[in-house]
């Protein structure tokens, strides 16, 4: 009797721990750490800030187009399951997914996804692609509950990619009731959206937290409770943290990354997710040497990009010779030969433009995704030094850079600055050379005409073909220069499983880590 | 005494006040702070309302009242960036620095005035010679990588330590020693000089004639007279911790009021900016208020004179 008791006992405990085990699977659980450097603005409105603030804003919203590791657009994976275009490339018609909620327990419907639309042709649009969406976008309007239709201006062939972690932030759908009811302000600091996680904790300067839904339409089950992004300047601090335990993923440069991985820690690498290129501020100033051609291609030849490269990022890159975002991912695209490091032929063109000695340049220096971006700026600025241009760096946070590029603040002279940022896959030429754009600092009526021809192309060809015209005229006028592409380095516990980190700009696919 | 108090008050108004008409005229000075706190998407009609909003359109003493009346209540705005109240930013870190700078300052003057009085006493020995190389690598080690030394030995090798936060009495201990560290040198040093004046004195020669006991000579007599520079080098540097603890609060992930002061001005964010200099400078006019009353009360010349 006292054996079959056992027995059944024994039975019963084993049942149970299964059923239990089960059941746990079945349910996010822990937290995973990830140190930063910066939490950019420490706001989490998808439009209102800088784009990199999508490090972590995203695993909280879901996009009108999913696209998937690859790259490549996915309906299981996109609010629209379905989207339709005219041959004209003027009409477009999006068909919402029901079902989804947004964590406030508002339904997901197609007014929210009309609302994220006009909202992103607006100048309250600070993301990124401004321009592109109010240049573009005609009308909204929202013609059955599951439908939108967006009207455009003109043919806008790369539309569905504007949508997607490709691009900007724009894609984020924003819950249209809640923001009216509660107001912009609000919303920046307590976030409601409708992705795999939802809004748990900030405190300023110390981390943001979210907390998983215990199942979401597009990732299934997160294999995390918590996400936390710990804010932790130093990148010693980020080291001992992550070799005790306290972070699981921390960002890393490249040289403290071959310690950590000889250690036995685990490198994620986001291979060629960032292109460095040098842009110049105010070059249409008449008065400012920087608006002479030959001046620009004296500064570009000045720069031996390959010492930069192999030196300074420890080789974890390549010299490019396009002067923007490698098209690399969803457009084929020519390669480019880069421009030699030549310091005498720079001398020469400085003597031809009228300044045999030299002048007086700024190098704005600051830090958005790659650690060793000041260091390639004190490279760049004793390599014009070398030829003869005094060149005075302007250390600040990328935030206080942003008026300036802008056009908001005036610089101080003739100026120019390095940002690191993440490859992607559609330039937008109008955000970056169209002379009225937020961003650009050219005014040329030919690359205005070559913008607006590429943007009117409705074939791929053509597009293609558009796009090489305005690359080589930004080439042929140095009206920027590529320095080369790198990769973004994480490293991480052995515990955290590899995940694909996709091509997105700026987007991690935190959510689908374990998945 | 009360009357000293209430005279040191009323200096101490009226420097803040004088720091406030500071504040708000480098502001207008340095540009239009209605462009400075709108967003760079903001149309011309935002820029009108907010100037309305705030007040600019009105002429620039009753600008300053309502400035002023606004910071007495802890008005300073939202962060251009963060839309948040600056005062909410303040209170989260403010008392973050103090609870740091309190545990520092507790280190720092338990280790060094010891430090200083066998430095004194034992002039000239190997004591001496010891308590001097250590008050001197203490001031010139430079704190940040003291932290990331300490970092690497109590996290990384010995892990007894977490790296980060601020959560247990643990988290404490590495940043506070780090900035315990150099007040310790400082306060050591000047102690030591202090000491050596005091023991030479007339009355600690008459003392020793007299018989009296030499650690009664040294703790009683000697001490309590050489305090009076270290009260005052003390409730300077307290206040410059509190405010200014930046490179062991960016080591430690420390959320203090450094940072946010540091953030402020790398962002140009103009509220913050107001808000994080006045409070600086109430934190250190209030620094010197409550050591010049500890002076008086450590000194009764100084209640005397006034």
């Amino acid at each position: 009797m006292r054996k079959t008791a056992s027995i059944l006992a024994l039975v019963i405990s084993l049942m149970l721990l299964f059923n239990t085990s089960a059941c746990f699977a079945n349910e996010p659980s822990g937290e995973l750490k990830i140190g930063l450097p910066t939490l950019y603005d420490q706001t989490f409105h998808p439009i209102w800030g800088t784009l990199y603030r999508r490090q972590y804003m995203e695993p909280m919203y879901d996009y009108i187009i999913g696209v998937d590791a690859d790259g490549k657009y996915v309906s299981e994976q996109s609010v629209a399951y379905k989207w339709e275009r005219t041959d004209d490339l003027l009409t477009w018609t999006f068909y919402i997914r029901k079902g989804i909620k947004f964590h406030n327990g508002d339904d997901l419907t197609n007014e929210d996804v009309r609302y994220t639309l006009e909202q992103a042709a607006t100048k309250k649009n600070n993301a990124g692609s401004q321009s592109d969406f109010m240049e573009h976008i005609a009308k909204v309007e929202t013609m059955a509950p599951d439908k939108v239709v967006v009207s455009l201006k003109k043919p806008w062939p790369t539309f569905i990619n504007a949508l997607t972690a490709l691009n900007g932030a724009e894609g984020l759908i924003q819950p249209k009731k809640y923001i009216e009811e509660k107001g912009d302000d609000y919303f920046m600091s307590h976030p409601v959206g409708s992705g795999p996680y939802k809004f748990f904790e900030w405190k300023e300067g110390v981390h943001v937290k979210f907390v998983a839904q215990d199942t979401h339409w597009r990732v299934g089950t997160p294999k995390y409770k918590y996400l936390t992004f710990q804010l932790m300047p130093e990148e010693g601090s980020r080291d001992a943290a992550l070799r005790v335990g306290e972070l699981d993923i921390i960002s890393v440069g490249m040289d403290r990354s071959k310690r950590l991985k000889k250690d036995g820690f685990v490198l994620q690498e986001k291979k060629d997710g960032l292109y460095v290129g040098l842009m110049w501020i105010q070059q249409f100033q008449s008065d400012f040497p920087i608006n002479n051609k030959k001046v620009r291609e004296a500064l570009v030849y000045a720069i031996d990009k390959k010492t930069i490269v192999d030196y300074i990022l420890a080789g974890s890159g390549r010299v490019v010779g396009t002067a923007t975002s490698m098209f690399t991912w969803a457009i084929e695209y020519k390669p480019y030969p880069h421009t030699p490091y030549d310091p005498e032929k720079a001398k020469q063109l400085l003597t031809e433009a009228g300044f045999p000695k030299g002048f007086t340049m700024y190098l704005y220096s600051f830090v958005t995704k790659l650690p060793e971006t000041k260091l390639i700026n004190e490279a760049i600025a004793s390599y014009w030094e070398a030829v003869g241009v005094k060149t005075k760096l302007l250390e600040m946070d990328y935030s206080a850079f942003k008026p300036v590029w802008t056009k908001k603040a005036e610089p101080p002279g003739p100026a120019a600055f390095i940002l690191a940022w993440p490859n992607r896959p559609v330039y937008s030429w109008r955000h970056m050379y169209a002379s009225d754009a937020l961003y650009s600092h050219t005014k040329d009526p030919v690359m205005d005409q070559l913008i607006g021809d590429f943007e009117s192309e409705t074939s791929s060809e053509g597009y293609i073909e558009g796009a090489r015209k305005i690359m080589d005229y930004v080439l042929e006028n140095a009206y920027a220069t590529g320095i080369c592409t790198t990769h973004e380095l994480h490293a991480m516990s052995k515990d955290v499983p590899v995940w694909e980190m996709g091509k997105g700009v700026g987007s991690y696919r935190w959510e689908y880590i374990g998945k | 005494m009360q009357r000293y108090i209430v005279i040191r008050f009323i200096q101490t108004v009226i420097t803040l006040l004088i720091l406030s008409i500071v504040i708000f005229t480098l502001v207008r000075m340095s540009g239009d702070p209605v462009l400075l706190m709108l967003p760079e998407t903001a149309t011309e009609e935002d820029y009108e309302l907010m100037k309305s909003q705030l007040g600019l359109n009105k002429p620039v003493y009753q600008q300053y009242l309502i400035f002023l009346f606004d910071a007495v209540k802890g008005d300073f705005g939202k962060s251009i960036r963060t839309r948040k109240p600056v005062i909410l930013s303040i209170k989260e870190t403010l008392p973050n620095s103090i609870k740091l700078v309190t545990v520092a300052f507790v280190i720092g003057f338990a280790l060094s005035i010891p430090l200083g009085i066998v430095a004194a006493v034992k002039k000239g020995t190997v004591w001496d010679n010891m308590a001097r190389v250590v008050t001197g690598l203490g001031q010139s080690i430079p704190t940040f990588w003291v932290g990331l030394m300490l970092l690497q030995i109590f996290v990384v090798w010995l892990r007894i330590l977490p790296a980060s936060g601020m959560d247990t009495w643990q988290h404490y201990v590495m940043p506070a020693t780090c900035l315990g560290i150099f007040l310790m040198s400082g306060v050591a040093r000047l102690l030591r000089s202090s000491m050596l004046d005091v023991l030479d004195s007339e009355f600690v020669k008459m003392a020793r004639i007299k018989g009296v006991r030499e650690s009664v000579v040294i703790w009683k007599h000697a001490l309590r007279n050489s305090l009076l520079s270290v009260v005052s080098f003390g409730g300077m540097y307290i206040a410059i911790m509190v405010t200014g603890a930046i490179l062991v609060e960016t080591v430690f992930a420390w959320p203090g009021f450094g940072r946010l002061a540091y953030a402020a001005i790398v962002n140009q964010d103009f509220p913050l900016i107001q808000g994080v200099v006045l409070t600086a400078g109430a934190v250190v006019m209030s620094a010197n208020f409550f050591t010049d009353i500890l002076y008086a009360y450590l000194d009764p010349r100084i209640r005397v004179q006034v």
